[in-house]
């Protein structure tokens, strides 16, 4: 049986990973789908510390490593999707994904 | 998550159309019922882990996961990591963003006097992660910190830091990482497994070097551009960081 802060924090990352996941697609702006795409992998972060935690009274320290990890490489990732982000904002002065595709259209 | 914007073309911006907020809830219940779901009880690899924590060479299990255990994981990070700055680095015009005024004396002052402090720190938690929390990502995060500080502040003491030491200060640690590996594989063992006297040395050696990195790319990262390198180091010759400090 799930202890209920394991349940708390459990489903509140499974819920941040699906909210992060409806930025994604919804929202047109790159500024926020890289906003979104973090919270989806805080929502990710949380929930690998909960499962860490998880059943057992030894908790697991993979996760936590993993968890680690993770947070250096979603550090890296958003640095470089926002600098692809400035890259398009300054050649086609956009910033809006839908935008972009109007213009490709147009040609 | 609704756009606040007033163009004409923001209608609907950031509203999730019915169809996808039905597949969305359908994947947090899919998802909240894997989690939920009796059978999957598992007590993970603690177990294991601890039958083995000696031969890791440190006392912290984290750490030993980390750096010994899977190992591979963390070098491919420190590469991951390092492949961002390049990236960054290549996307981005050489230069700087900042044209801030000056810092007020308040905050440069402080500025002076938490930077050396949060170096201080991060060597503790360097330290400290043979046996309890904190190792190379704790370390290089404050040190990272403290380098987006300098940056925030546009402090004097970045100018004393010889910007050649940043390339290769950020180049230093996954290489230094894949050449621990490569040795280990050159005499004979598997990839990335220390001799086990030597482990916990190792383990050390290897945490130094990546703090160092990893606080160096973050910080580099947080600038977002390579900085100037010639055109500075022609205006001061060989600045020693003591000369720095005094400023």
């Amino acid at each position: 049986m799930i202890s209920t802060p394991a349940l708390v924090y459990g489903l509140t990352g499974l819920l941040l990973f699906v909210v992060g996941l409806a930025g994604l697609i919804s929202c047109a702006q790159l500024l926020r789908k890289i906003l979104a795409a973090n919270i989806m992998a805080s929502g990710v972060f949380l929930f690998l510390v909960t499962i860490a935690h998880g059943r057992g009274i030894v908790i697991d320290p993979v996760p936590h490593a993993m968890v680690l990890t993770g947070i250096v490489v979603s550090v890296s990732s958003t640095a470089v999707a926002l600098a692809l982000a400035c890259r398009v904002q300054e050649t086609a002065n956009i910033h809006d994904l839908r935008k972009i595709r109007a213009r490709g259209d147009e040609r | 998550m609704r756009g606040s914007d007033s163009t004409g073309q923001s209608r609907g911006r950031g509203l999730v159309s019915p169809v996808h907020l039905v597949m969305l809830i359908g994947l947090f219940t899919a998802l909240s019922w894997g989690y939920l779901a009796p059978g999957l009880e598992s007590s993970g690899l603690a177990h294991r882990l601890d039958a083995s924590l000696v031969d890791s060479g440190v006392e912290s299990r984290v750490t030993a996961v980390l750096l010994n255990f899977r190992a591979y994981d963390t070098l491919l990070e420190c590469f991951v990591l390092f492949l961002g700055v390049v990236a960054v680095w290549s996307l981005r015009p050489v230069g700087s963003d900042r044209h801030d005024p000056p810092p007020g004396l308040i905050l440069s002052s402080l500025v002076r006097l938490l930077v050396p402090l949060m170096v201080l720190v991060g060597g503790y938690l360097l330290w400290a992660g043979s046996n309890q929390a904190g190792g190379a990502f704790q370390a290089g995060a404050i040190v990272g910190g403290a380098g987006v500080l300098l940056l925030l502040t546009s402090s004097p003491l970045l100018s004393a830091f010889p910007k050649g030491l940043l390339s290769w200060g950020i180049c230093l640690g996954p290489f230094f990482f894949l050449l621990v590996a490569v040795i280990a594989l050159g005499q004979g063992r598997n990839f990335m497994e220390y001799r086990r006297e030597m482990a916990a040395m190792t383990i050390v050696a290897l945490e130094a070097v990546a703090a160092l990195s990893i606080g160096l790319s973050l910080a580099a990262l947080f600038g977002g551009r390579r900085p100037e390198a010639h055109q500075e180091m022609a205006g001061q010759d060989e600045p020693s960081p003591g000369e720095g400090e005094e400023r």
